[in-house]
This record gives C-alpha cells, structure tokens and sequence, in this order.
C-alpha cells in the first residue's frame, strides 16, 4: 500500500487547494464549535470559520438574526459525510414506529424553552440591547435548534447513513479525527470497495488515527490529505476557569472579604479567556473562545462607564423598566437605584408637611434614562448628574458630555416658604430629564 | 496539547484581550476611564488585521501545499 504519502505527524493542517472542486456545503465535523455550521459554511467559502463565527456572533447580539441563521444552517446543511440534514433525518424518523420517547422529550424541551422565554420578556432584559419581543422567536427557534441537537445526538450517534456513507462508521464519525472525510470522498469508489470487504472492526492493520478503513485506499490522492486534528481541550478548559475565576472573585466580593467591582470581576474572566487564546497561539485551539469574549467585553464596556460614586446595589441588580413614585417624605429618602434600563420618578403623589424644611429624594440609575416628573408648584433644588450623556432640566440650559453635572432650582415657584425637595438624581451612562408635569 | 504552528489568530485576539482586560481592571480601581470610542475600534482593527494576516497566512500555506503535492505526484508517477 502506498500510505505512506499520508504521514499522520505532519505539523500545519493543510488548507483544501484551490485546485479541488468546492466540497457540497456540510457542516463540518473536525471544525465544529455547536453545530459545525461556521466550520462548514468556512470551508465551503475557502474562508476562515471564525470569520463566520463573529459574523454570525455580531448578527446574534445585534437583532438576533445570527441565531436564526445558525439554526436554520444547523437544520437544513447535512452533516459532513450524510446527505441528508437533521430536517429531513428527524422528520423521517418521525414516522418510523418507536420514536414516542423522542417525541416526548422533545415536547417537554419546547415547553420549558417557551416558559424560560416568556420569563425573558416579562422581566425585559433584552430590551437593553435594543432586542424586542420579535427577537425572542428567533432566541426560541435557536434554542429549539439547540435542544434538537441535543436530542439527535445523545442516543450514541445514530449515524443513519445512506450507503454512499459506509466509510464513515459511527464511531469514526463521533471521532473529531475524521478531518479527512473531505479527501476521502476523493477516493470515494476505492474506498467504498475496500470498506466493504473488510470488517470494520479488525480491519486496522494501518496503525493511524483510528478507526477509518477510507484511509486504507491503495489509491494515492492526488494531495496529501489533511492529517487528523485532535480534539482539543484547550478551549473548553479556559472557559471553565474564567467561570470559576468571575464566581470566585463574586464569592469574596459577596462575603464582604474584598470589595470588587462588577466591572473588575467580569473583566477578570476575560483576561483569562484572552489568555486561554495566548496559550492557543502555540498549543492546541482555543480561537471560538472569541465568539465568548466579545459579547462578554460589550457587557463590560458600558457597565465600565457607570461611574463608581453611583453605589449602585450589588445585591439587586435590576434590569428593565421602573416607576417610582413616593408618596411620603421617607419613602422619598430611601435611595431608589435601577441598574440598567428607564426609569421615571413621579414626584406627584409626594406629600410634604408645610414649613420650610427640606426633603431629600435620591434616584439613581446605571445605564439608561431617568426623567422626573415635578408638580406644578413644588420647590425643587435639582442636583442632577450624567457620567456620559444629556441632562436637561427645565428651565435650565441643556447639557449634554461627560461627567455633566446641573444644579439649580426648577423654575415656577409658587410660594417662597413653602417646603423644599433636594433632588439628587445621578444617571451612569444615559439621559436624565427633570421637568414639570 | 501538542504545540502546532503559530496562530496568529489566537495570538492577536488573547493579547488583544488581555490588555483590556487589565485596562478595564485597573480603570475600576482608579479613576482611569477606558473610552469605548476607543476600546471598541481598537477591537475591530485588531481583530480584522488578526484575520487579514491569518488569511494571507493561510493563502501562503495553501500555495506551498500545492507545490508540495504537485512535487510529490511527479515522484509518484516516475
């Protein structure tokens, strides 16, 4: 045999050259973050996967349009070596006799998955990047992707393959070595004889990677194929650390050991992901931890911006839509904070005692918008500030920047003795408006 | 792990990253602020020159793998 053109220890993988034919359009199996859609959709452009990656990463966060992308992809592209999708499979399976099991389980995902999505929207969080409700479809269909796979793929790889498969066996396919399927199909007939006139269990005399009686093919390729990338760990590993490295550094925080902030501890686990991609750069891969990093920096980056003089709860970090409107002077004392979203202070329903005393009302919110609504006639002294964005106040001249900071009183003014509120309201990151009703 | 060639990818991206995660550690304990205008730019140029060099990179190997095969079917066929 003349295997020896296909030495497993070489170093670089080698790229499809461009001499070959484009492949079909699979999902790849040696390439595969989720599904291997990326991978596969890459190699079908001859581009990087993890361009995909962060296009489809970038499209998910922003319209959620990548998530519906990728489990449209994930459905209808068939896996590397099949020729039918999990569409087609799971919908053929669907009639066969037997599959109840599935059926049910896959029934009761969708009832969670709805439920965990109503719980979404009804306490909004996705509203803060700008995602409605209409979104929320698209986060269903891609978790309903996910529980699919999920589902098609514990029950150890029921690999239906039609017969232009049989050089895949199961297990070969489970094997994340089976990188060369691409240029085994080059030797399809060949390959095809030969794994039929062996058994695939005994047939390895070829001492390589594994199971794959393709590779026994007298035939040369006309390219060296690629040689078999092992798994590597080296991702997975480093998400987990910079999980337990965020949860540690939150436990020390909670317990009143150290005092970090939110910022400090996330940005914690993102060194640590960019570290796992520094030790990548030379052992093992480690590149899809970039489609964890940078959503992950555009949460740090605007909760960095909510300044640290706000003293924002760490114990309630609320997220949506709020409406204060206190009613006494001490349910007006108690500062009023909101981390992300809008919030509106309604200062209508306060009743003050008559006499010249003052009465403090405190609201602050993260990032978002603050607009408090005054009474006609309540005496007001406004200090309101914006760590980056607009405060306008009425009657006084609109600010808009960074760390803007109005004081003054709010005009219209009817008695002179009458009691005095001291509005202290304080935005991170957002607007703040402070009018008459 | 087994060590493979330099990725150049990982390597931009993990000191890319590295670097604002320790900006953004030390601007929470300081009153340093980390302009996003600044920091995000920064993220797609880096990332972007990662992926153009990765890809002229992976052009280059793909050439030389042509010429490496083409060499080797010439022996073959001797």
């Amino acid at each position: 045999m003349t295997e020896n053109t296909e030495t497993t220890a070489g170093p670089a993988p080698l790229p499809a050259p461009p001499s070959i034919p484009r492949p079909p359009l699979r999902r790849s199996r040696n390439d595969r973050v989720i599904g291997g859609v990326a991978g596969g959709f890459g190699q079908w452009l001859g581009i990087d996967p993890v361009i995909v990656r962060v296009v489809l990463v970038v499209l998910a966060i922003f319209g959620g349009s990548g998530l519906l992308l990728y489990a449209a992809g994930w459905l209808f592209i068939p896996d590397e070596g099949a020729v039918t999708s999990e569409a087609e499979r799971f919908i053929a399976k669907g009639q066969r006799p037997g599959s109840t099991t599935r059926t049910v389980i896959i029934v009761i995902a969708a009832i969670l998955i709805a439920a965990a999505a109503l719980n979404l929207l009804a306490t909004g969080p996705l509203e803060v990047w700008g995602l409605g409700s209409g979104s929320s479809v698209l986060l269903l269909l891609a978790a309903g992707g996910v529980v699919l796979y999920l589902v098609n793929r514990t029950p150890g790889q029921q690999v239906a393959g039609p017969p232009s498969t049989n050089f895949t066996t199961p297990s070969a396919a489970a094997d994340a070595g089976s990188a060369m399927v691409e240029s085994a199909a080059m030797v399809e007939s060949a390959a095809t004889v030969d794994a039929q006139g062996s058994d695939t269990t005994t047939g390895f005399a070829y001492g390589g990677y594994g199971d794959y009686p393709g590779y026994t093919a007298p035939m040369p390729a006309p390219v060296p194929p690629k040689p078999p990338k092992r798994r590597s760990y080296l991702g997975l590993a480093t998400l987990s650390l910079s999980i337990i490295t965020m949860g540690a550094l939150a436990v020390l925080s909670a317990s009143g050991v150290a005092n970090i902030p939110l910022v400090a501890i996330l940005a914690a686990g993102l060194g640590v992901l960019g570290l796992g991609m520094l030790v990548g750069t030379l052992f093992g891969r480690a590149r899809w931890l970039l489609a964890l990093a940078i959503p992950l920096l555009l949460v740090i980056v605007p909760l960095a911006l909510i300044p640290q003089d706000l003293h924002l709860p760490r114990s309630a970090i609320t997220i949506g839509e709020a409406s204060w409107v206190p009613t006494t002077p001490a349910s007006a004392a108690t500062p009023r904070s909101l981390w992300i979203g809008d919030a509106v202070l309604d200062l209508s329903g306060l009743q003050l005692p008559p006499g010249e005393a003052s009465y403090p009302v405190v609201a602050r919110v993260g990032i978002g918008q603050l607009s408090v609504k005054v009474p006609a006639g309540m005496r007001v002294h406004v200090t309101a500030t914006s760590g980056t964005g607009k405060v306008a106040v009425e009657g006084l001249p609109p600010v808009s920047g960074s760390n803007v900071r109005v004081v003054g009183d709010l005009p219209g003014v009817v008695s002179p003795t009458a009691p005095t509120v001291e509005l202290r309201v304080q935005v991170g990151l957002g607007d703040l408006e402070v009018s008459r009703a | 792990m087994r060590k493979h060639s330099f990725d150049l990818v990982s390597c931009i991206a993990g000191l890319l990253f590295v670097g604002l995660a320790i900006a953004y550690i030390v601007g929470a304990y300081t009153d340093i602020r980390i302009d996003p205008r600044l920091a995000l730019p920064l993220v797609l140029v880096g990332l972007g020159v990662a992926g153009l060099a990765a890809s002229l990179l992976a052009q280059h190997r793909s050439n030389q793998a042509v010429a490496e095969a083409d060499e080797q079917t010439e022996s073959l066929t001797l």
